[in-house]
């Protein structure tokens, strides 16, 4: 039996993910799929699996990613699916939690990923957001736009302006947790 | 010892001692595991990474496991053995001088 939930988390909510997916599975929704804005899980044994996820690398795309995957299969370790760069990882369930990075400094690079990407789509919006803002300040003086251009542009405006904002409030949420992560390993004088 | 060797990780001092002979990646976690009593619990994301980088510096080496097998197994150079073998050294030095000074206390 099929279960879809429509459900959302952004990139810098991947340790909510997880949870969510975990509680999901230990009451035996198990997951099968990833779609847009969906879940898709089949109904099974309850706890039977335990799942992680993982922004990919670039690379991991290509042939050194089949590597990695098949480095991981190698460890009991199943993908699930990869979803624009999110991979969603299971493994029948073992005493222990289920993590992919397990030192600060991985646990680090893995932030540093996402805030990379985060920090491109920042750009790419405030471009259009760029556009928007001198379409409303009358960039073309000599055909005002009417006045339902101009509402679309208002609105466009708006809801850009909520995206970036909402990406840097991201992008400040990973930043301290990798404070955080760089004290422990000033503690643990970790540096792999 | 002419040259001072930064102190290695228990991250990279555990796989170099785990790769003496050639060994898979869960291989080396479990052996891990084994090693430290369930102290130390690896990802899979962080050994592989830690792996990448030991073989960029030339510390070991990917091997083929049996010939047209895609799986691969990780072994030591001589070069990752001179470093562990330095890194046992100087914790062998670590844990020489803190009993002398402790067991002098007591």
């Amino acid at each position: 039996m099929k279960r879809v939930v429509w459900k959302h988390f952004a990139l810098w909510k991947l340790d909510e993910e997880e949870k969510w997916l975990n509680k999901m599975g230990e009451e035996g929704y198990n997951l099968v799929d990833v779609k847009w804005m969906r879940y898709i899980f089949e109904r099974g044994q309850a706890g039977k699996y335990q799942y992680a996820t993982e922004y990919l690398e670039k690379s991991s795309y290509g042939r050194s990613g089949q590597e990695y995957i098949e480095f991981l299969a190698d460890a009991g370790i199943e993908l699930v699916k990869e979803r624009r760069g999110r991979a969603y990882f299971c493994r029948e369930k073992r005493p222990g939690k289920f993590q992919i990075y397990t030192d600060p400094s991985s646990k680090i690079k893995h932030f540093n990923r996402m805030i990379s990407v985060m920090v491109l789509w920042v750009l790419f919006f405030g471009y259009y957001l760029f556009e928007r803002v001198l379409a409303l300040v009358g960039y073309d003086v000599f055909k005002p736009p009417s006045r339902e251009i101009y509402r679309l542009e208002l609105f466009l405006g708006i809801l850009l302006t909520a995206i970036i904002l909402n990406l840097f409030r991201g992008i400040f949420k990973l930043q301290n947790k990798k404070k955080d992560l760089r004290a422990q390993r000033k503690g643990k004088d970790d540096e792999t | 010892m002419a040259e001072s060797q930064e102190a290695l990780t228990e991250t990279v001092y555990y796989i170099l001692l785990s790769l003496l002979d050639p060994l898979h990646g869960y291989g080396i976690m479990q052996n891990i595991e084994n090693l430290t009593k369930g102290r130390i619990s690896m990802g899979p994301g962080t050994l592989y990474g830690a792996l990448n980088t030991l073989a960029a510096k030339g510390w070991i080496i990917q091997v083929e496991r049996e010939k047209k097998s895609r799986k691969k197994d990780y072994l030591i150079t001589n070069q990752g053995r001179e470093v562990l073998v330095r890194e046992v050294e100087r914790l062998e030095e670590l844990v020489r001088n803190g009993k002398s000074e402790l067991g002098g206390v007591k």
